[in-house]
């Protein structure tokens, strides 16, 4: 796996961004996940090595942060990406839509897999707290694809 | 399959060996160093009067936990049932490190640890009142369940009803009153209080003030909702109990 440093700087930021926003968005009500959409993009146009490598140390830097258990994160991110993968692998959708199918479902599975596996004892928080899961992985993908829809308008209009 | 497919296994077992032992292999270091980032911001507390202030303020909250336990008359039913009282206990003061964030949050760390005489089961209580119970200890620092934390049960009674209970919170973080005899419905304003009855927490300590009051689960009880005493988004400062069996 090769890094670039634009793509390491862009996941540093977004994990910082995480795990503040954890911190204060997070306590209020929830905090969108940005960073599994982020390895998602990353895999399937940069780097395959996105997936599981930097699935894996983003997700330990970010259970050091957030205070979990080490490997909870790195272990739910792997798995929601892999699984994603595995169940749209199938799918004939290109472009904008595979990306942003690939980047809901592996968010969705890593995240209700987090829960699983970060309560003590294990699953003991699953319950209606699933639910922010929801609005964790829309609206970022939401606002995402409002802003890029955006963007091209623009530029087909000054075109 | 690419390289980097071939090394999924590798990395899905070192996730489950950081989940496994990551806890304590950390814990020596980062109760270490949790130490040293308060050493940055927080005097020395040995040589500090403020600290001997806050102490004593901490100290009387607690005598003033005991005269709320003789207002509630139980006194002439522990007599019936037998029950004695527990040794006196020591109290130190700890400050919150950090907590665990995240949609699997709640846990708190405090800046002492077996070194300070902590023990895992100590309870902790802030100014408002009772906080939780100490779960992980380290040399530096402990980890601190809250009673907002599913997992968590307290054994409760309401101030004036007299009506008993276990208080325990769901998975969205409300706190509520489980097995409560209809016989005695408490009213809303109502505050909970610990009870000795758990054998866990010393009684008399606020837990919150019954919010809402439902009929239970089974339609035999009455289950209640309660608002915490204690505003955990803001806790700083709390009071931990030692066991006088842990005391130096």
């Amino acid at each position: 796996m090769r890094i670039s440093f634009r793509d390491g700087a862009a996941v540093a930021l977004v994990l910082i961004v995480q795990f503040l926003m954890e911190a204060t968005l997070g306590r209020l009500l929830f905090a969108p996940n940005l960073l599994v959409p982020m390895l998602v993009y990353l895999g399937m146009n940069r780097d395959s090595g996105w997936d599981i490598q930097g699935a894996f140390f983003t997700g330990v830097c970010l259970d050091l942060l957030t205070h979990q258990p080490p490997g909870t994160s790195s272990l739910s991110m792997i798995l929601g990406i892999l699984a994603a993968r595995s169940v749209l692998s199938t799918t004939t959708a290109a472009g904008a839509v595979s990306f942003y199918s690939h980047a809901a479902l592996a968010s969705v599975v890593s995240d209700i897999l987090f829960i699983l596996l970060a309560s003590r004892p294990p699953g003991l928080f699953f319950g209606q707290r699933v639910l922010y899961v929801f609005p964790r992985i829309l609206l970022p993908l939401l606002i995402l694809a409002v802003v890029q829809t955006a963007i091209v308008h623009a530029r087909s209009r000054s075109a | 399959m690419d390289r980097s497919r071939k090394k999924l296994p590798a990395y899905i077992v070192l996730s489950i060996l950081l989940i496994v032992l990551g806890p304590a292999l950390l814990s020596g270091v980062g109760s270490r160093l949790g130490a040293m980032f308060a050493g940055l911001f927080f005097d020395d507390p040995g040589g500090n009067d403020g600290y001997y202030t806050r102490t004593l303020v901490l100290e009387l909250m607690l005598e003033n936990a005991r005269l709320r336990e003789a207002a509630m008359k139980t006194a002439l039913y522990r007599e019936l049932l037998g029950y004695v009282r527990l040794p006196e206990t020591r109290a130190i003061v700890a400050r919150v490190l950090y907590r665990t964030e995240g949609l699997v949050g709640g846990g708190f760390v405090l800046d002492r640890g077996s070194r300070d005489s902590v023990v895992t089961g100590s309870v902790c209580i802030a100014a408002a009142g009772l906080v939780g119970i100490i779960d992980s200890v380290n040399d530096h620092t402990c980890t601190v369940l809250p009673i907002t934390l599913p997992g968590v049960l307290v054994s409760a009674v309401c101030g004036e009803s007299g009506a008993m209970g276990l208080v325990s919170s769901s998975s969205d973080g409300r706190l509520g009153m489980s097995h409560v005899d209809q016989a005695v419905p408490p009213r809303v304003g109502e505050q909970v209080l610990t009870s000795r009855f758990g054998g866990v927490y010393p009684d008399g300590i606020v837990i919150g003030t019954v919010t809402a009051v439902e009929e239970g689960a089974r339609g035999l009880d009455i289950a209640l909702r309660i608002e915490p005493a204690v505003d955990f988004r803001r806790l700083g400062e709390v009071l931990i109990l030692l066991p006088y069996y842990s005391a130096p």
